[in-house]
């Protein structure tokens, strides 16, 4: 069934279509969320805000606009943006320890040392995407981790390819420059691993 | 059922074109972009948690189903609403419940036991009997009479009795001594009706007037004389 039938369905009163219309998209809007975020909890208020907020008002979405998708992005994005202009943001945004969950250390490497080398990259990386403005971030973040194109970003931050292009450019830079050291640590793991093969 | 099936081809043909356009669309964007590998693979180490908590799951179902309830009628809603009642509060309801009515069962068989009980000594034997009750219909009933007709049946008797003493006296000579003494007799009856009658003259001698009148309305044709 397609998103926009189970959305009417659900705005009819439909618990079942709600759920399977939220089992559809939960991950990859709560993914964006704690991203922009870097807070759990925060990321799940925020989720949980989209999905009402379609239900509330079904007819702000226009299937011959965006996918469904593309309109929950941008939803959780005015909401993340609401976070970022109320004092406790501040908080909110430096990534606690605490948060880092299991499964976010369990594919790589299983030997602890392995893990927790994981973790402490995981951390780093999330603080240096976390020190971007938040233009930056979003575009970054529906780039790189959710794979969206340079037209779909641009549908979701309300803006054309061409500032959406620019903005990634200065993130990547801004994060180049803040992930520097473990760039070139990466690239000597690299050489090494071609010396010793 | 072809029309049908005709529809859905087109439907999932429109929807391949437009998926197909999309990752079209998707590749060339993105190719706009120059690769950064290095930087891409170092930010792929930041791992986000794959879904929410399952705490929001449920919340949002609840969530979800207030909205809902909140658009329903108002009988609707009344029949779906739900109340939280705390474990020990319900409990303390249901023993209080149950004191209640064990109460009040107790209390209506000791009435039925009293109410059966024999008295001591008293042997009580159940006869069903039936009695016929004589039934008297009292009727009250005022006559009244005209005081003018009694008073004019009064004045013809003495009118009747004084002629007939006055005829007696003219032809009766002989019987004088009879007859002076017959005078003296309805001399003593005339002086004893008059004292009847001056008793039963109105007077308002001992008058005392009434705390409250009850007026009683009786038609004039049911006098009975």
């Amino acid at each position: 069934m397609t998103d926009e039938k189970l959305l009417q369905r659900a705005s009819r009163g439909d618990e079942s279509a709600f759920l399977s219309l939220y089992e559809r998209h939960r991950a990859p809007v709560f993914r964006f969320a704690y991203r922009m975020l870097g807070s759990v909890e925060l990321a799940e208020d925020v989720t949980q805000d989209c999905f009402l907020g379609l239900i509330k008002n079904p007819n702000g979405f226009d299937p011959a606009r965006a996918a469904l998708r593309t309109y929950l992005y941008a939803a959780a994005r005015n909401l993340a943006c609401k976070h970022f202009r109320h004092p406790a943001s501040d908080a909110a945004r430096s990534l606690k320890v605490e948060d880092l969950s299991e499964d976010l250390r369990t594919e790589a490497r299983e030997e602890p040392l392995g893990l927790l080398l994981d973790a402490e990259l995981s951390f780093e990386v999330s603080k240096a995407v976390g020190r971007l403005p938040p233009l930056q971030r979003e575009a970054i973040v529906l780039f790189e981790y959710e794979e969206l194109s340079l037209q779909e970003i641009a549908a979701i931050v309300g803006a054309d390819t061409g500032t959406v292009k620019s903005r990634l450019f200065r993130a990547r830079a801004a994060l180049r420059k803040s992930l520097a050291p473990y760039l070139k640590s990466e690239a000597e793991i690299e050489k090494f691993k071609k010396v010793y093969k | 059922m072809n029309k049908k099936r005709d529809y859905l081809r087109l439907v999932l043909r429109r929807e391949g074109a437009r998926s197909s356009a999309r990752a079209e669309a998707h590749a060339t964007t993105r190719d706009e972009v120059p690769g950064d590998e290095e930087l891409s693979a170092l930010l792929a180490s930041w791992r986000a948690p794959r879904a929410p908590s399952r705490t929001l799951d449920a919340r949002l179902a609840l969530a979800f189903r207030e909205q809902t309830q909140a658009r329903l009628p108002l009988w609707r809603r009344l029949f779906l609403t739900k109340i939280a009642v705390p474990v020990p509060a319900f409990a303390a309801a249901v023993l209080v419940l149950i004191c209640a009515v064990s109460a009040s069962v107790i209390l209506r068989l000791r009435d039925v036991q009293t109410q059966s009980a024999p008295q001591a000594g008293v042997s009580t034997k159940l006869v069903a009997e039936r009695v016929e009750v004589p039934i008297e219909r009292v009727v009250e009933r005022i006559v009244y009479v005209e005081r003018e007709q009694q008073q004019r049946r009064v004045r013809r008797r003495n009118e009747t009795r004084t002629s007939s003493q006055t005829a007696q006296t003219p032809q009766t000579v002989s019987h004088a001594a009879q007859s002076v003494g017959a005078t003296a007799t309805t001399v003593e009856g005339n002086e004893q009706r008059k004292r009847l009658e001056d008793s039963r003259a109105t007077t308002m001698a001992g008058f005392k007037p009434a705390a409250e009148v009850k007026l009683r309305i009786i038609k004039g044709e049911q006098f009975e004389r």
